[in-house]
């Protein structure tokens, strides 16, 4: 019972969210897609499955908490208007009356029902009924008729049923399904499912309910109409999920190898529709952050110690006028809110994946700063020269990187907040960690400190001593790269801890109030301690 | 170049979907029935190599899908045939009504010569017929199109209908070549055929 009302209070948050704040709704579900989508591509990796057709990227980016969202968004915008006739609340309510009509048991027991291809011209008779919207006796047409003229309306849409945007997580997901059947297997491809219906358009999301169910309805009379999943899958996959650009040859091949997600669809028709365990979770965050209204200040407090590249003044400034990563910065505080699970474990993981790792620009900024500081550094003079041996020429390049337009990317502030890309700290043992207990004594790696390329900075509060460190040759390049160390008075003593080859590249705490510990892990994301 | 045949055949087989064009090439090239309710996606092709004559003839049929959504791919497939095979369901006089827009669809996609044979299938469920054959031999005639009643299922005419179908484009074009004594010489490749010949070209 007490489940039940909790489903639909989840679905009854989601709705609201969903009409009241869309882009928030639409980011939050986007990320929770690429976590499920994003696992899919290391595991298909891990596997070892050389011969499998390499795993198309999702057109809308690997990091999607960069400024490509928001390219996106407008993107996703411009082809929510195609050309054409798109589907509107007309094609909608002519599509259920078809669909009401067929569901009755006399007619979705007939044998080869959507199968059959019936009589045209009755069926452009039907046609032109509906767009006139003349009443119609749907009893004086052949079920076959009714179910050509419901395949040809989908099939008459600009794009498929469920957006062209999508398209290629449909193919990754075809890739799941292809191949083992693990339960483990299906509740990936189930979870993307349900986030991928909730980012439909709002009437083609109610169409494909309604048709799935049809489905699901003709499937389970498959011994009297012989239409199994799979045959019916065979029938709409060109119809929900094919472009309409695609030449024959790709057409015919995507076709076939995308009817497996068609059947699961067709399958779980109900439960694709349901709201996945930790979207809900985070739905009701924002719901109880919007309630309380202090949510937003509550949970940068709990991110126990962020870096930024910036300054407090720009940093603001940029938070002021960008929601989405003021959204993203609470999600992730909230997934570090979340009780302790091997489930808050993957997504602090993947976030850090997604967030740091994947994105070449920011790796190489710390790849080069890391370097810039080994060149600097007497006591990993080995290190150093195994390095220029690798990377001849690699001194240049960093000075070009450093003064290069992509320098700017720091400065955004998400990207520095919840990206700590260190490079890698190779010595695990030492466990190069940060304690962040303010006013305990301090002492700076000497390897470090001496070279002169960790500069500490003071903060611009008092209250919250950041912490600067920048792998920058001089000062004159420093000011260049670090915008607004300048301004910065001295830091406070505090305490850090690197290991030999750890690097700190700007550091600024948001907040004071620090609770916990955090750690800086072996591959240079940031791990949180409780 | 020394290939195992004489000539190479292509047919193709169409017709509304669920008729039996898959069942009746299942029968023909395997000798097999299958009572699986499946949908052909695009095309699918099957060969079986006949004696004719003392002439060998690999035949390459391609099973299109009925589906209209899937007409952008057989459709291409069109152009390259020997031979068209318009497949009915005699039980469902809408596929026999269907007949007419498949032979304009082959007006338009196929060769202007192409052999033509309209097959009556499901000839096994005669309680259901819905099709007489006077209808359909009138239709045939009217056509100028051969007609032939079969059964996939209890292998009723069907050996029939394609060797029909081969001799008939044997004639049409084998005489050519073996005027000649040419060597085997029909070949196809994708989407379209040639005839050694350069003078007379059976297809387009």
């Amino acid at each position: 019972m007490s489940c039940d009302n909790s489903v639909s209070s989840n679905r009854s948050l989601a709705k609201r969210m969903r009409l009241e704040d869309p882009d928030q709704f639409q980011t939050l579900v986007r990320m929770h897609l690429s976590f499920v989508l994003h696992l899919t591509l290391s595991d298909t990796e891990a596997d070892g499955t050389p011969d499998k057709p390499k795993i198309r990227p999702l057109k809308w980016g690997i990091a999607p908490f960069t400024k490509k969202l928001k390219n996106l968004t407008k993107e996703t915008a411009k082809e929510d208007e195609p050309p054409g006739v798109p589907l509107t609340r007309s094609t909608v309510a002519q599509a259920n009356k078809l669909i009401t009509y067929l569901s009755k048991e006399e007619n979705i027991v007939q044998e080869g029902v959507f199968r059959r291809s019936g009589k045209l011209t009755r069926q452009q008779e039907l046609k032109a009924a509906l767009a006139k919207n003349s009443p119609v006796d749907l009893g004086s047409y052949s079920v076959h008729d009714v179910a050509s003229v419901l395949k040809s309306i989908l099939a008459e849409l600009p794009e498929p049923l469920l957006t062209d945007v999508y398209y290629p997580a449909y193919c990754q997901i075809a890739d799941l399904c292809g191949g083992d059947q693990s339960v483990n297997q299906s509740t990936r491809v189930l979870r993307s499912l349900q986030l991928l219906f909730l980012l439909l358009p709002r009437e083609n999301r109610r169409l494909l309910k309604n048709l799935l169910r049809l489905l699901h309805l003709t499937a389970s009379h498959e011994d009297s109409n012989r239409m199994s999943p799979q045959n019916l899958a065979t029938l709409f996959t060109p119809h929900l999920l094919c472009s309409r650009k695609l030449s024959p040859e790709v057409f015919h091949s995507t076709a076939a190898n995308l009817s497996c997600v068609i059947v699961f669809m067709i399958n779980e028709s109900t439960s694709t529709f349901g709201i996945p365990e930790a979207l809900a979770t985070d739905i009701h965050a924002y719901w109880e952050g919007k309630r309380k209204n202090t949510f937003l200040e509550r949970s940068i407090s709990e991110a126990k110690t962020v870096f930024s590249f910036t300054d407090r003044e720009l940093s603001q400034k940029e938070d002021a006028v960008n929601p989405t990563e003021t959204a993203l910065a609470q999600l992730y505080a909230h997934i570090q809110g979340l009780p302790e699970s091997s489930h808050k474990k993957r997504l602090i993981k993947q976030f850090n994946k997604e967030n740091g790792n994947g994105t070449p620009r920011t790796k190489s900024l710390g790849i080069s700063i890391k370097k810039h500081i080994f060149n600097k550094n007497a006591k990993a003079k080995g290190y150093t020269d195994y390095l220029n041996l690798k990377n001849s020429g690699m001194s240049t390049s960093h000075h070009s990187l450093l003064n290069s337009p992509e320098r700017k990317i720091p400065r955004t502030p998400l990207t520095a907040k919840l990206r700590l890309n260190l490079g890698s700290c190779s010595d695990q043992k030492k466990s190069p960690s940060i304690e962040d207990d303010i006013g305990e004594d301090v002492t700076t790696d000497d390897s470090l400190s001496t070279t002169g390329s960790l500069t500490t900075t003071p903060p611009p509060s008092p209250a919250a001593p950041p912490l600067i460190a920048t792998g920058s040759n001089d000062n004159s390049e420093e000011q260049e790269t670090c915008g607004c160390s300048e301004r910065l008075k001295p830091l406070p003593a505090r305490k850090l801890d690197l290991g030999d080859e750890g690097s700190i590249l700007g550091t600024q705490p948001r907040t004071h109030t620090s609770r916990g510990q955090s750690q800086i892990g072996k591959d240079g994301c940031l791990v949180f301690l409780e | 170049m020394n290939p195992d045949y004489d000539f190479l055949f292509k047919l193709l087989l169409i017709g509304d979907s669920g008729v039996g064009k898959s069942c009746l090439l299942l029968r023909f090239a395997d000798d097999l029935y299958s009572e699986s309710y499946i949908s052909t996606i695009g095309v699918d092709f099957k060969i079986r190599t006949i004696q004719l004559d003392d002439k060998i003839i690999k035949l390459q049929i391609w099973d299109t899908a009925g589906q209209e959504r899937f007409r952008t791919i057989t459709s291409s497939y069109y152009r390259g045939a020997h031979g068209i095979i318009v497949v009915y369901d005699m039980t469902d006089a809408e596929s026999f009504a269907s007949l007419k827009n498949w032979l304009e669809e082959v007006d338009r996609f196929a060769c202007p010569n192409v052999s033509k044979l309209l097959v009556g299938n499901k000839f096994d469920l005669t309680s259901k017929r819905a099709v007489d054959v006077e209808t359909a031999e009138s239709f045939s005639e009217e056509q100028g199109i051969p007609f032939i009643e079969t059964s996939a299922k209890n292998n009723v005419n069907v050996e029939n209908a394609f060797m029909r179908m081969a001799t008939e484009i044997k004639e049409r074009i084998g005489p050519i070549s073996c005027a000649g004594d040419i060597p085997p010489n029909i070949k196809i490749d994708s989407g379209k055929c040639s005839v050694a010949d350069p003078n007379k070209s059976a297809c387009c």
